[in-house]
């Protein structure tokens, strides 16, 4: 994608969002298999993938991510005021994580 | 004396059922401190996403700036989007429509249809009393209120939850059709859009009543099958049938965000691209339950008009839209 973003981005310019596409979406299971190793590069990436999964099920979304998005996860996507946080991420139960909450939208009141 | 469109009532029962400002409403019964007040989410955007009646009334609109918001509203409350509550409430929502009929389809995280048909005998109660029941379970369950539409088609149910907001009940039966079509302006029919409404207006059509009188042969000469299929609805006939089964397949996935201050820093910028990607790859791998494979398109918004821009402008990304594609991910 490192191409594609030196093609995309003019320096100097200041930018205020981005975003992906993702389209001609189809199955793994039809992906051609090659002669020349694509394959193997592939289940490789696979079996990565499943360890990510794996810890992303237990300890939340984003607990593994990529190198080049640290910059965006290390930082509050907005500065402003914009940047507040729902009351119900300030209001975690034991256990609760900002990414990962039990399915409860709202409280009647709290017992100390 | 008009004539009618059709002779019967309901020969299919199909509700559809809306909730009001609903994601201002969740808001508001999650904290009942907020009842009676003006309420806006979208504080994470910079723009109102949706509001409650009391700020609807002091003439915020969908889309407005929170500086102009509080302008004109100063008391006005205005919180970021908590979309996690939003659907917990939504699920709960249709929950309560399926203890009615197993025939519901979520259209979107605040509407739904539902068909009715056939359920008169075995509840014993008329159709527009099982509609008045659905609208009390949701309205005192939820804590807030919804409108509701009953028709012969989902077409005429669209026009009957819209008839009567917020909190309204509004029974449309094939029969009496012609009364509410002959004030509805054509482009407030569901799924007619600009173009059909221009084509229309050059035709001399302005209300739903003239499209629906105008004869078969007509339609189908000028206009393609879909719309052929509303005017059938506009009729008293059953065309669209309910999507009752899972969420059909997505053929994009999109992931755009905004962020503050704007950068021109190149690395924090692609930072903000990865991220997209990762979130994009998140959501199609929750769609596919496998790996799966897509072509990906990068796009980036400029900032035209220096930091705390209102809504983003499509244009700004179409420029460079097709500009890469990385085949692969």
């Amino acid at each position: 994608m490192s191409p594609a973003f030196d093609d995309l981005c003019a320096s100097g310019t200041l930018y205020r969002a981005t975003g992906v596409i993702l389209c001609k979406l189809s199955e793994a299971y039809y992906g051609q298999l090659d002669l020349f190793g694509d394959v193997i590069r592939l289940q490789r990436l696979s079996n990565l993938y499943e360890s990510v999964d794996t810890l992303r099920e237990k300890y939340g979304k984003h607990t593994v991510f990529l190198g080049a998005s640290f910059l965006a996860h290390t930082h509050a996507q907005h500065d402003s005021e914009r940047g507040h946080l729902p009351e119900r991420q300030h209001q975690l139960l034991p256990g609760e994580t900002t990414r990962k909450r039990l399915g409860i939208p709202m409280f009647l009141g709290e017992v100390h | 004396m008009e004539p009618p469109l059709a002779l019967h009532a309901f020969p299919r029962a199909i509700l559809h059922i809306d909730g009001d400002a609903f994601f201002a409403s969740c808001e508001q019964s999650r904290r009942p401190k907020l009842q009676g007040r003006p309420v806006v989410t979208g504080k994470e955007r910079g723009i109102a996403a949706s509001m409650s009646y009391e700020a609807k009334t002091r003439g915020v609109t969908r889309g407005m700036r929170l500086a102009d918001i509080r302008k004109i509203c100063p008391e006005a409350v205005i919180l970021p989007s908590d979309y996690e509550t939003y659907s917990l409430l939504s699920k709960r929502f249709f929950a309560i429509v399926r203890r009615y009929t197993p025939d519901v389809e979520e259209y979107s995280v605040d509407e739904c249809f539902a068909d009715l048909t056939g359920l008169r005998r075995p509840l014993r109660m008329s159709y527009i009393q099982i509609a008045e029941r659905i609208k009390h379970e949701l309205d005192t369950e939820l804590g807030f209120t919804f409108s509701v539409g009953l028709a012969p088609n989902k077409v005429v149910a669209k026009i009957a939850s819209k008839w009567q907001k917020p909190s309204g009940l509004t029974a449309i039966p094939a029969k009496e059709l012609h009364h509410y079509l002959a004030t509805l302006a054509v482009e407030n029919v569901w799924g007619i859009g600009h173009q059909t409404t221009a084509l229309l207006h050059k035709h001399r059509v302005k209300t739903a009543l003239q499209l629906a009188r105008q004869p078969e042969a007509w339609v189908k000469k000028h206009f393609s099958k879909p719309f052929y299929h509303i005017w059938q609805e506009l009729n008293g006939a059953y065309i669209f049938e309910l999507v009752t089964g899972e969420h059909e397949t997505y053929h994009t996935i999109q992931k755009v965000k905004t962020f503050t201050p704007p950068s021109s820093d190149r690395g924090f910028v692609f930072a903000q691209l990865a991220k997209n990607v990762e979130n994009a790859c998140i959501k199609l791998q929750v769609q596919a339950r496998h790996r799966a494979r897509a072509d990906l398109s990068a796009v980036a918004g400029l900032s035209r008009h220096g930091p705390g821009d209102g809504p983003l402008q499509t244009d700004q990304f179409s420029e460079r839209y097709s500009a890469c594609r990385v085949a692969g991910v």
